[in-house]
């Protein structure tokens, strides 16, 4: 467990103990939502930093930090969208043209990924990213997103069904049909 | 599409990771804390540098007591709030280094620097500070109608002129212009809130192969939150090599 409080009281140990145990999920977590690396870069600063304001309603006794800095990341994202719109993803580079064939589809089905799910309601996309990429249990995914573990559950399920139908051109089977 | 396909698509959208200024960005506040503390006594390896230092700062402000254009600073013009600021530097691949910090604030619409620290360079900081401050007041001695048309125009720091990372600073025009149009310096681009204070996006060249894209906040006098300086590249796009960033504003009471 990291010592929340002693990062609080500014011991520098606890708050690089505190930042490499969780920034990089939270990071992934927060560039999946908003598709930027300087947004999720952003946003996992704001969180760390008011953890560690005086104040800050953080209690270990009830939620585990990590359940906790989900949330925080997922509010942050929430704030921005309601305050700017959807924003267009940044979607992966295609690999350079002269890069084998082989890069440049992954190039592409990573695109096609990315803007997919930056088409999902926003609801499935944090819970798909969370069970998917971050291998969250459903419980956890309930906590941070304060839905009950059926709702989780039924968005999951949509999120990949969508997903399914929006990226089959991409499925294997697809391509042997071809 | 079965499960396991879907699953090994999904895949395909990796991550980046983030940059090593997030981390300093984070820790910076807290080690510039500990770090004031840690110095309130000079039991400290630099102690003959920052006696000298110190003895040339005592001269050169006794020199700009001298000189009627600072003479308002020290008579005690106060600085209503200071923002915290970091300056980064990208390179080809757009990785970022945090090349300097700063502490400033806004008065007639021009900056003011309070402080400065370049990361790791205790005796770098110190000595441009002096060089920079010894400058302005050289000029206010020999160039006094110069350095009165410069305080009518709206400063504002930029980065680092390398190697030795003195302050770059650009002119926006006249700053009381600038502070009657809100804050119009070029073309806006848009509006944004950086740390709760509203702030409009404008666009302008800096030079032939550059441009610059300020957010400049009203609220804090015209203030620059960020500043993001692109390079054209032969195939016309622009690429990020520089970047200021307001990491914390505090409203002195």
């Amino acid at each position: 467990m990291v010592p929340v409080k002693a990062a609080r009281e500014g011991s520098r140990a606890a708050v690089l103990k505190a930042f490499d145990e969780h920034h990089l999920p939270l990071f992934r977590f927060a560039y999946r939502l908003t598709g930027s690396s300087a947004d999720a870069e952003d946003i996992v600063q704001e969180c760390f930093l008011a953890l560690l304001r005086p104040g800050c309603p953080f209690d270990a006794g009830r939620t585990p930090l990590r359940t906790y800095l989900f949330g925080a990341v997922r509010n942050q994202w929430l704030k921005r969208l309601r305050r700017n719109g959807t924003a267009i993803p940044d979607i992966p580079d295609r690999a350079d043209e002269r890069s084998p064939e082989r890069l440049i589809l992954h190039a592409e089905i990573a695109g096609a990924v990315a803007e997919a799910i930056a088409q999902l309601p926003e609801l499935q996309r944090e819970t798909l990213i969370l069970a998917h990429y971050e291998q969250l249990p459903l419980a956890e995914i309930a906590e941070i997103t304060g839905a009950d573990l059926g709702a989780v559950k039924s968005r999951l399920q949509r999120a990949r069904a969508s997903l399914k139908q929006m990226l089959s051109a991409y499925a294997p089977s697809a391509e042997k049909r071809q | 599409m079965n499960d396991n396909e879907l699953d090994e698509i999904l895949n395909k959208w990796e991550s980046p990771v983030p940059s090593d200024g997030l981390r300093t960005r984070i820790l910076a506040p807290r080690e510039a804390d500990q770090r004031s503390s840690k110095t309130g006594s000079l039991g400290f390896r630099l102690r003959w540098p920052v006696f000298a230092a110190a003895g040339l700062a005592a001269f050169l402000l006794i020199a700009a007591h001298a000189v009627p254009q600072t003479r308002s600073f020290f008579a005690g013009e106060r600085a209503p709030y200071q923002v915290d600021s970091e300056f980064l530097r990208y390179t080809d691949q757009g990785s970022p280094t945090v090349e300097l910090y700063t502490t400033s604030y806004n008065a007639d619409g021009s900056e003011r620097q309070l402080s400065k620290m370049i990361p790791d360079n205790v005796p770098g900081t110190v000595a441009t500070h002096v060089l920079e401050t010894g400058q302005e007041i050289l000029i206010g001695w020999f160039h006094a109608e110069h350095a009165a048309r410069m305080r009518q125009l709206a400063r504002v720091d930029v980065g680092c002129q390398q190697p030795r990372c003195f302050t770059a600073v650009r002119y926006l025009g006249n700053a009381a212009e600038l502070l009657s149009n809100g804050c119009v310096a070029g073309v806006v681009t848009g509006h944004e809130t950086i740390l709760d204070y509203p702030t409009v996006a404008v666009r302008r060249a800096a030079g032939e192969q550059h441009r610059m894209t300020l957010w400049m906040a009203p609220g804090l006098g015209c203030f620059a939150l960020r500043i993001v300086t692109e390079e054209k590249q032969p195939d016309g796009s622009f690429r990020k090599v520089e970047e200021k960033r307001a990491l914390r504003v505090t409203v002195n009471r």
